[in-house]
């Protein structure tokens, strides 16, 4: 018993020490800052301030100011901020207003995510119509503004711990599947050594000169291994075979690399290295992904099939990685410019139910709140 | 030079989802609890999207736009629902309701008393300078 919580407190304490910090800053500032008789509105202001800190310095790691960074950091910053006034606003007119910030920065991110459509529909949606009708009943209810209801919260503490627990575990789990960090810095290596001129700079650039570049390849197979040491038990057999796969696949290159290295064969070399590419990339797609098997008979018609891998394969998979569209740069798949017109055919052609079931909700939804909101009484007097 | 990885914009619609959630759970006003719900609603729009993004594959985006869509319903028929209890109650307050919950549970009562409401500002006042001129007795011209 002891031992397990001592073990539970090295896991929240030392293993995710930044995520457990900032999960447990927010808890504290939010619940100082949620409406209650005695509120104590600075220092939760000051501990919110605080969180959004020490979160930007943790989380925020781009050596590049590219306008799509500072664009993305920008929106999901006045976002979070405007999320945490409409919960801990005490003025529901002002929790609203919050709440259409909310929206727009979120149309914000849904632009960089090559969703032009999806933004327009959701600024004249939810900030035109929702937002409206929701400050429509706002003043037709409480015109006297503030009401006491406003100035209580039901059990803070217990509503402020439940959602920080969900947030730290979500964000643990994100950092589990997706931290893919050292990985990238290893398929940067990769990349300039892909690049170089001759063997000797290519072993310059991959450090570890004298014991025959050991380090890089050695940090190389613990990365490529991660999935399997990380989640050990959880992890599907599948997954593990493949880790282990890709790792025996990076000691034999690593073998070939040192006979080039001896021969002082570039060619080879360079080779060695598109190969190491192909690893890592192999490496980060199998990282968290569930995607259908690749046998399956899918629509083409919403993009790329769900069950097409997303980066080149080492070879033993026959799909030619060219049906993806991909991005030469940033290694993404494409997607179509004409936004509008390829989600029409989406919508019209593999989810054709869906939009009709759709349209009837509407129909339905409709006539049932003139319905529900409809005096009877009234009509008689 | 790397994009923004999906599982940025994956944190992101967590840290709304959440605090939707805690607002949803501690606010006692019905408007702010169907906005928290729908900024929860929000947060599984990015990440939907982002999604999409990842895959190239536009599935994402059609399911966003159900989700606006089932959102535009459901603020119709919950803003109904609440102008029907704002009727019954005259209050937005959801703890008038709770004489709906589980048999066998403790109502919540307000225990501490809520401060009392600062006071208005007084009206200005022009002060008094200088001698008030005696008026002359009103006398009709008649």
């Amino acid at each position: 018993m002891i031992a397990n919580l001592t073990r539970f407190i090295r896991f929240l304490l030392v293993d995710n020490g930044p995520v457990t910090l900032v999960a447990a800053l927010g808890l504290a500032a939010v619940y100082l800052l949620l409406p209650r008789p005695r509120n104590s509105v600075r220092a939760g202001a000051a501990l919110a301030g605080l969180t959004l800190l020490l979160a930007g310095v943790l989380i925020v790691r781009a050596n590049v100011a590219t306008p799509e960074v500072i664009l993305f950091y920008a929106f999901s910053g006045i976002a979070v901020v405007a999320g945490g006034l409409l919960v801990t606003q005490s003025n529901p007119a002002r929790a609203a207003l919050s709440f259409a910030l909310v929206v727009l920065s979120t149309c914000g991110l849904f632009l960089l995510q090559a969703a032009p459509f999806l933004m327009a529909t959701t600024i004249i949606i939810y900030a035109g119509a929702i937002i409206v009708t929701f400050l429509f009943v706002l003043m037709l209810a409480q015109q006297s503004g503030v009401s006491d209801a406003d100035r209580r919260s039901r059990e803070p503490l217990l509503a402020a711990v439940t959602g920080f627990i969900l947030l730290g575990s979500l964000l643990y789990v994100l950092n589990l599947s997706y931290g893919t960090d050292d990985l990238d810095g290893l398929l940067a290596t990769t990349r300039r050594a892909k690049d170089a001129a001759s063997v000797k700079e290519m072993s310059d650039v991959l450090g570890d000169v004298d014991e025959g570049n050991q380090a890089f390849f050695t940090g190389f197979r613990k990365a490529v291994l991660k999935e399997q040491e990380k989640v050990d038990v959880g992890a599907e057999p599948e997954v593990r075979s493949v880790s282990q796969k890709l790792a025996d696949e990076a000691l034999n290159l690593q073998s070939v690399w040192l006979d080039a290295r001896q021969k002082d064969d570039a060619d080879k070399a360079r080779a060695v290295f598109a190969d190491l590419e192909k690893v890592a990339l192999r490496a980060r797609e199998s990282f968290a992904v569930l995607q259908p098997r690749s046998d399956r008979p899918m629509s083409s018609l919403s993009g790329p099939p769900a069950n097409l891998a997303l980066y080149p394969s080492l070879g033993d998979d026959a799909r030619p990685a060219a049906a993806l569209r991909r991005d030469e740069a940033t290694g993404r798949p494409k997607l179509p410019a004409e936004n509008t017109a390829y989600l029409g055919r989406a919508l019209f052609t593999d989810h054709l139910l869906a939009v009709e079931l759709a349209g009837t909700l509407l129909l339905v939804a409709t006539v049932g709140a003139i319905a529900i909101a409809h005096r009877r009484g009234e009509r008689n007097a | 030079m790397n994009p923004i990885p999906l599982h940025h914009y994956l944190a992101v619609g967590a840290v709304l989802f959440c605090l939707g959630m805690i607002g949803f759970l501690a606010r006692r006003n019905l408007i702010v609890m169907f906005l928290s719900a729908e900024m929860m609603l929000q947060a599984v729009a990015i990440n939907l999207v982002a999604f999409a993004r990842y895959r190239g594959n536009l599935v994402g985006q059609t399911f966003t736009l159900f989700i606006i869509t089932v959102a535009a319903c459901e603020a119709a028929v919950a803003l109904a629902l609440i102008l029907l209890l704002y009727r019954s109650k005259g209050s937005l307050d959801v703890s008038l309701w709770q004489d709906l919950r589980e048999a066998g549970q403790e109502p919540t009562l307000d225990e501490e008393p809520l401060p009392p409401p600062p006071a208005e500002a007084p009206l200005p006042q022009l002060t008094p300078s200088g001698v008030e001129p005696r008026r002359r007795e009103e006398t009709s011209h008649v």
